[in-house]
């Protein structure tokens, strides 16, 4: 699975707190510091995995707990198209 | 955490999120009310260069929503060269507020091309007969242009707002006002408060917003939005008590009026925080003030002419247009308590 940041944001970090505002939906999302975390991973365009092994280390709780949530919260950013996921 | 409460802790920590910006002083209108009546037309402009330096200066702290103001913005032959600079800085959201009788087919056209960086523009009006609202503007033809200009921007998905303020000539006609421009599409927001700059002023004010003027007002509504007016008044009091301080604004919100002074809100006319222009960032003007200290700190308690009020407790009285008559917040502006006791006496009575 790949993972593209949609085209039309306008993001914006002030005080480590990041603001994405999607224009075409004039939606704004704001993540808590590990969301913001991913976020900074995804648009360095790591993989899944990557980001896994990232989040394994710095937290250092079961892999599968790590799996879950990072999954819904990938599913959540392209639900809200702030993400394109493509196999 | 909401993003409301993010923004509120970062206006907790001097980055307000949101600015209104008196672009001008400048207008072409003659509004008797109009609190920048005798300032009007007699200070120039700040250059395009200022104006640009007046962007990255309020980008920097961390405005993400920024309202346009004047004065008319459209005054300026430059505006849409600021526009476009408020786009390339990539702000959220751009406002304009403007009486709408300046804006030619230009400004039609950039407004339609980043649509999707405006948020709402907002037009003064007075009346939906032309005679009542041009005579007030002192413009032939502002009501027919200001609609055709709005219907123009609403085919291109910009939203639009007609901001009626009341008045004891179109308080009785204002529902049937509303219903006429809603029909048309607009969105339409009424209001009677009025900022009063001194004693002539207020007097002037007290004597246009009486009982009476309330009186006429609240027959407008049926029960049900009568019932419904005082418990969002209670609601909003109830926050003010839970969150302990008077205004979400007075951490949000900054204005920079057309001298370049900043100051809390724009209803603020007098209670200066610093200069755009001095070397410190907003943030550093923000966090040394103390001035805002105190504002952020102010309890309804503080109001000592107030305390003793029955109807303290339903009160929503604005911090800013209460300094700015007063130059204290020791008492509020007769008009809160005149359209208090009115709403009180109107809700017992029906």
């Amino acid at each position: 699975m790949t993972y593209q940041i949609a085209k039309d944001l306008s993001i914006r970090i002030i005080k480590e707190e990041i603001f994405i505002l999607k224009r075409s939906t004039s939606s704004i999302h704001s993540f808590n510091k590990t969301g913001t975390m991913i976020w900074n991973l995804l648009q360095e365009k790591k993989s899944y995995s990557e980001i896994t092994q990232l989040l394994l280390v710095k937290f250092e709780i079961a892999g599968e707990i790590i799996e879950n949530d990072l999954s819904e919260f990938l599913f959540s950013l392209s639900e809200n198209q702030l993400i394109i996921m493509t196999a | 955490m909401y993003i409301t409460e993010k923004y509120l802790k970062l206006g907790q920590e001097f980055h307000p999120t949101n600015a209104m910006w008196e672009v001008t002083s400048r207008c072409n209108a003659q509004c008797e009310y109009c609190y920048l009546h005798d300032s009007k037309n007699t200070s120039e402009d700040f250059n395009t260069n200022q104006m640009f330096e007046i962007i990255d200066k309020l980008f920097e702290s961390g405005v993400l929503f920024i309202t346009l103001t004047g004065g008319e913005p459209f005054m300026r032959k430059d505006i849409l060269s600021i526009l476009e600079y408020l786009i390339k800085k990539d702000f959220f959201s751009i406002s304009l507020f403007s009486n709408g009788t300046l804006i030619n087919a230009n400004h039609l056209r950039f407004l339609a091309a980043y649509s999707n960086y405006i948020r709402n523009i907002q037009f003064s009006v007075f009346s939906h007969d032309p005679k009542i609202n041009d005579a007030y503007f002192g413009i032939t033809g502002a009501l027919e242009n200001t609609l055709c200009i709005g219907k123009q921007l609403i085919s291109k998905g910009i939203p639009v707002t007609l901001a009626l303020n009341l008045f004891n000539f179109n308080v009785k006609e204002f529902k049937n006002t509303k219903r006429i421009f809603t029909e048309m599409g607009f969105s339409v927001r009424t209001s009677f408060n009025k900022l009063c700059l001194d004693t002539e002023q207020e007097e002037r004010i007290n004597n246009e917003l009486t009982k009476d003027f309330y009186t006429v007002y609240l027959d407008g509504f049926s029960r049900s939005d009568i019932n419904k007016m005082q418990s969002r008044l209670k609601e909003k009091t109830e926050a003010i008590q839970r969150n302990g301080y008077f205004c979400y604004g007075l951490f949000t919100n900054i204005a920079i009026d057309f001298m370049g002074n900043i100051l809390p809100c724009i209803a603020f006319r007098k209670l200066f925080l610093g200069s755009v222009f001095e070397l410190r960032s907003i943030s550093d003007i923000l966090a040394s003030s103390q001035s805002l200290k105190e504002l952020r700190s102010l309890r309804k308690k503080d109001i000592t002419n107030c305390t003793h009020c029955s109807l303290i407790n339903e009160c929503t009285f604005c911090l800013g247009m209460m300094h700015t008559r007063n130059n204290n917040f020791k008492k509020p502006l007769s008009q809160y308590c005149t359209y208090l006791k009115t709403l009180e006496k109107y809700s017992c009575s029906v």
